[in-house]
């Protein structure tokens, strides 16, 4: 997720209205920003993904941040812990992220769907948007920044599903089922409006309509 | 492979990875900035509204009006 974390991070500034918002959209991003400091470092790093986006990981890096933020004596310690943590289920719907340390990745990975992750993101943003309208006056004139705010993030993560789209030369793989089951063929006969509904709604690519083709055949 | 070569693959490979963490660097400080501007005008323009809700809370009731 892209614009969502931020927009996450928006919607819990009305929970601590002293918390500086920029802290809160960095602890947002949190395991993104471990994930580029690691990076940074010399040499080759595979398999950062665990040490920043996995349970534990996001379980460490979420209270290192309250603690660092309790011990400035900063107000919110526990709003930026759960910004932070929120970042793994968000993650969950667009990327695969790793659960413990190794193992298969799990996740929705609506990248893969780039028009799915922007309707999804767009959603998000506009609900969060709303909330974090709550913490101020209702008057026209904060209610454009607001709306602008909202179609800046929306824009932003535009871009990314375009960048998306052009570079990532891979199909929709979601990970929470195995990948080598199939729905049993008997089924598939029974329900051949759900089939054809797939097949016109599956990302597409050549892979997936290929599998879904020689499913449906399978199964005649 | 010259030692040439080697100093032209190694830059390359620098550049290459250069250009990666800006783009991520970006990429992450870029919704920073955007909600911090916003939430920034946003505090400006409310702040004379909740001086006069201040300022009217503390009247005498019967000179609210």
């Amino acid at each position: 997720m892209y614009a969502g974390h931020a927009a996450i991070a928006l919607a819990l500034k009305r929970r601590e209205p002293r918390l500086p918002i920029a802290l809160l959209v960095i602890a947002a991003f949190g395991p993104d920003w471990a994930e580029l400091l690691l990076m940074s470092l010399p040499g080759k790093h595979p398999g950062t993904a665990v040490l920043t986006h996995s349970i534990p990981a996001v379980l460490i890096g979420a209270s290192l941040a309250a603690a660092l933020m309790a011990a400035m004596r900063l107000p919110g310690a526990k709003i930026v812990f759960i910004a932070w943590l929120l970042h793994w289920p968000a993650d969950l719907l667009t990327g695969r992220k790793p659960m413990l340390f190794g193992g298969r990745l799990i996740g929705l990975d609506l990248y893969g769907a780039p028009v799915a992750d922007f309707v999804l993101e767009s959603v998000v943003v506009v609900i969060c948007c709303a909330l974090y309208a709550r913490a101020f006056p209702s008057r026209g004139d904060l209610r454009r920044v607001i709306v602008i705010l909202g179609a800046a993030l929306i824009a932003m993560q535009a871009a990314v599903d375009v960048a998306l789209s052009v570079m990532r030369n891979s199909e929709w793989t979601p990970s929470f089922a195995v990948v080598e089951r199939r729905s049993h063929p008997r089924t598939l006969r029974a329900h051949g409006l759900t089939v054809a509904a797939c097949l016109h709604f599956a990302p597409r690519t050549h892979d997936t309509r290929e599998r879904w083709r020689w499913t449906v055949h399978e199964a005649s | 492979m010259s030692a040439i070569e080697r100093l032209v693959d190694f830059i390359a490979a620098q550049y290459r990875w250069g250009l990666h963490s800006i783009k991520l660097f970006a990429a992450l400080i870029a919704p920073v900035l955007v909600v911090w501007l916003a939430d920034w005008r946003l505090r400006a323009l409310a702040r004379p509204i909740e001086e006069e809700e201040a300022r009217i809370a503390q009247l005498p009731r019967t000179r609210r009006r």
